[in-house]
């Protein structure tokens, strides 16, 4: 985490002698702990740095129950969300915003372990099909019903016919029933391996509406905003402001917050999130006060240096949280042929790709992995094949491919800076192996339209944020129908038994495979992790180094 | 003069009906699609499909067509894909902070650009003239965003005079409105002052030259009056049609200054829903925006006769 990280070269620092006391105070108070935490650091320097930051980073955090109530915090966000509805989109922003107001019946804790939230308990037979929710009571919505087993069933009966993961959970089940008013029962007609992460998610996620909220609107997007969370909606004026109050009725769990999950307090009198989609107006909101922080991916790495020197400000950069990644289309002439994606694996040098998006390497990590270093499914299968700068190799693959010279199909965009910045050094070296490129740099809205037509591209370019299972990596949950169609025989049958298995240690075996094979099969090329920077008011109290599936609003305060 | 207004009302009924047309057509031929914005980067084309027959993007293009005008001819533009309200009701939301965006920036590059004109003609080649204009010319060749950037710099974060973005209805805090809009409407109005500045400039210098202003120098009276009264007046003729078309140039770049200031107008309204792909708001903010467009050019020519009695429209 990033305390870990920032306190890891404090540590190292007061070790060597560089710095002074009086500087690591200082210091310390920029990465957001307090003097009293300091001193209490000073005499535990000792022994190897790294455990000693990750201890003191996990004990050092402000006391989430000890928080300041009052005030309005104002967050400058990246833009407006394309809709309220949870259900329907997976747009980051829209479940950030979410978060504020839905919950679900599960949540991740701090290792993106699933825990409950509405649900009290969980149990799930020996074979695997039959799971037991028992729910929460005494848990209001912001309309004032109160949750019942009624409404999760409305709920997921919903999210089972709009989102892709509930649609793939609802074919392998067989009923989802009100066994009594707080109890819910989903049988499956074969295991799910996964169930608990997918209800755990908050993109796309299976938040519990009012089932009232639910008859009246069906599958159209609904922006009624009505949910159980600790803070709701009060007012919405689109790329104006949305603005949060705190629901005083608010039934939160006990026994203290637990990453997303458990003990959620509402500090702030009120949440405003006001769209300022353009980076340098954000940036100078910051500098000047009017906002205390801002959402996820709301800075470039460009601002570091800014914002950095700024007292007022606490900026950092974050462990990583995207990969920017290209897709070859198994069903277009070209890339259908395997020699000629193992030619454009062997051509690339990723390094240069990766400094072109993202800058300096404090920014980026250079990582086969596809699932992140911050979680317990992290590898290094197929790390042979990563970044193999081999333009010999690949210029022999090329001739094995028989390439004619067709001009390859390369759809990209400036509305994400990061895929124009990767794709454009990339063609560069791949012609310089001797490919020809129709490089088409379009709108986002377009590739998106474009890329579902196997007719219509040859390669595209995208980005992948952290997910905490690989079930949820586009293109292994949703392998062969995800554009580009990876269709092995052999990964689709290992994507299945991933699905269906529920013993980690099992699936972490399968889940190896698969990404060795998305290395020889290559249905797509990671090219490396991008690490995020954020910038906040050092007013603001609480803040919690787990950030990866969104900020959290809850648990922060003002101390002003 | 009646009859004339009248002809130029009924012709705006083509231009629209033409307008209406060619934004249909641009907007639905325009690749990309509201249901693969609304699902996220991660969807499916299937999930995609699902969304378009739920919002009746998989009708014929002429079915949706006769659909959204038959409407439109009743004042109905349909109703918002994203912002879950009518298309009316949100350009209405949207209306007042553009028009007093327009308004302030108008009444600065008229504040600035016609005193700046009219003192560089008079002082001719002088060295406030030069000084004068290479400022007009900087003003018209600054971006607005960059300008706009540069102030926020300067008087929000240095400063900390003023806020460095956001909007407050006047009705809600007067004080609060005109601080927040100091800095946008100056930098929208600059580069229109600017070019304004250099017509000014360059029409007093030919009415200058004037028979009739030499007559009126000969008459003895004082330069001062003569300048103000004589001169100015007609050499504001061309001014007017410049301040009309500005107020066009004005509205487009209200779109770049509503972004840098976070001012939640009609421009910034336009550009995000042809982002979202938001195919009954993009024709409904572009049919009211032409209609302004041309009712400005049809108040431009009526003032004319205003200001010149000589020009007079029509056979008599």
């Amino acid at each position: 985490m990033y305390q870990e990280r920032d306190l890891q070269r404090l540590l190292m620092a007061v070790k060597d002698r560089d710095i002074s006391r009086r500087e690591l105070v200082k210091r310390g108070a920029a990465i957001g702990l307090g003097s009293y935490a300091l001193a209490g650091a000073l005499g535990a320097v000792g022994g190897p740095a790294r455990f000693q930051a990750r201890g003191l980073a996990a004990k050092l955090q402000d006391d989430p129950s000890a928080g300041v109530f009052g005030g309005t915090l104002r967050v400058a966000a990246i833009g407006e969300p394309p809709t309220l509805d949870e259900h329907q989109t997976t747009a980051g922003i829209t479940a950030e915003i979410g978060y504020n107001m839905y919950e679900t019946l599960m949540s991740y804790d701090e290792n993106y372990r699933p825990a409950p939230m509405l649900a009290e308990s969980h149990e799930v037979s020996e074979d695997g099909l039959v799971h037991t929710f028992r729910l929460r009571q005494g848990v209001p919505f912001h309309n004032g019903e109160m949750m019942t087993s009624a409404d999760v069933k409305a709920s997921l009966d919903r999210w089972g016919q709009i989102s892709g993961v509930g649609q793939r959970i609802y074919a392998v089940t067989d009923s989802v029933e009100e066994t009594d008013e707080y109890t819910v029962t989903w049988t499956l007609t074969q295991p799910y391996g996964t169930i608990l992460v997918a209800l755990s998610n908050n993109t796309q996620a299976a938040v519990i509406y009012p089932k009232s909220v639910i008859d009246a609107g069906t599958l159209e997007p609904n922006e009624s905003a009505i949910g159980t969370g600790p803070y709701r909606m009060v007012d919405r004026v689109p790329d104006a402001y949305i603005r949060f109050e705190r629901f005083e009725d608010y039934a939160a769990v006990e026994g203290g917050p637990v990453g997303y999950a458990g003990t959620k307090y509402a500090y702030f009198d009120q949440i405003e999130f006001i769209p300022v989609p353009d980076i340098s107006a954000r940036v100078a909101g910051l500098q000047a006060g009017d906002y205390h922080m801002h959402n996820q991916g709301g800075l470039n790495n460009d601002q570091f240096d800014i914002l950095s020197p700024l007292s007022e400000l606490v900026t950092q950069v974050e462990n990583p949280t995207d990969w920017p990644v290209f897709f070859l289309n198994w069903e277009s002439p070209l890339m259908s042929n395997l020699a000629m994606r193992e030619a454009v694996q062997a051509g690339l040098d990723l390094e240069p790709l990766m400094q072109s998006a993202y800058g300096s390497s404090e920014f980026y990590a250079m990582d086969p992995g596809l699932m992140m270093s911050q979680t317990a499914w992290h590898t290094t299968a197929g790390i042979e094949r990563y970044n193999m700068n081999d333009p010999e190799l690949a210029r022999a693959k090329l001739e094995e491919a028989g390439y004619d010279g067709t001009p390859i199909r390369f759809m990209s965009t400036q509305e994400y800076g990061y895929m124009y910045a990767t794709s454009t050094p990339a063609v560069q070296q791949l012609e310089a192996v001797g490919m020809v490129f129709d490089h088409q740099v379009i709108d986002w809205a377009t590739v998106v339209e474009r890329r579902a037509q196997p007719e219509e591209w040859d390669m595209f370019v995208t980005g992948h944020g952290f997910v905490p299972d690989p079930s949820q990596i586009s293109y292994v949950g949703q392998m062969n129908q995800y554009p580009g169609w990876w269709s092995s025989e052999e990964s689709l049958g290992l994507a299945a038994e991933l699905l269906a298995e529920s013993d980690f240690d099992t699936a972490y075996g399968i889940w190896e495979q698969i990404q060795s094979n998305a290395y020889t099969e290559i249905p797509a090329i990671k090219i490396g992790d991008g690490a995020t920077t954020t910038s906040r008011s050092a007013d603001i109290g609480g803040w919690s180094p787990q950030f990866e599936r969104g900020f959290k609003y809850w648990n922060l305060w003002l101390n002003e | 003069m009646l009859t004339y207004i009248l002809r130029r009302v009924l012709l705006l009924i083509p231009v629209m009906l033409i307008v209406g047309v060619v934004v249909f057509m641009l907007v639905h031929l325009t690749p990309g699609d509201p249901a693969a914005v609304i699902l996220g980067q991660n969807a499916t084309g299937e999930q995609i499909q699902a969304l378009r027959d739920r919002l009746g993007l998989n009708d014929p293009l002429l079915v949706q067509f006769w659909t959204w005008f038959s409407n439109a001819l009743r004042g109905d533009f349909g109703d918002s894909i994203f912002l879950g309200m009518p298309v009316t009701e949100a350009l209405q939301q949207r209306a007042p902070p553009t028009a007093l965006l327009t308004t302030y920036a108008l009444i600065i590059s008229i504040l600035i650009g016609v005193p700046a004109g009219v003192v560089a003609a008079v002082k001719r080649n002088s060295l406030v003239d030069r000084g004068l204009m290479l400022v007009s010319i900087s003003g018209a060749a600054i971006p607005t965003f960059f300008l706009g950037i540069l102030l926020i710099l300067i008087f929000a974060v240095r400063l900390r005079w003023l806020p460095s973005g956001g909007y407050t209805p006047i009705t809600e805090d007067p004080v609060k409105h005109f601080k927040g809009m100091i800095l946008p409407s100056f930098t929208l109005g600059f580069a229109s002052a600017g070019l304004l500045a250099r017509l000014v400039r360059s029409s007093m210098l030919d009415v200058l030259r004037e028979d009739y202003v030499r007559t009126a120098m000969a008459k003895g009276l004082v330069y001062r009056k003569v300048v103000t009264r004589h001169a100015l007046r007609n050499a504001l003729i061309p001014a007017i049609t410049v301040i009309g078309y500005s107020l066009g140039a004005l509205l487009g770049g209200a779109v770049v200054t509503e972004t840098v200031f976070t001012i939640p107008g009609m421009g910034r309204l336009v550009v995000q829903s042809i982002a979202r792909r938001d195919y009954p708001l993009i024709q409904g903010a572009i049919m009211i925006i032409a209609a302004i467009y041309v009712l400005v050019n049809l108040i431009v020519d009526i003032l004319y006769v205003y200001v010149d009695p000589r020009i007079r429209y029509g056979g008599n």
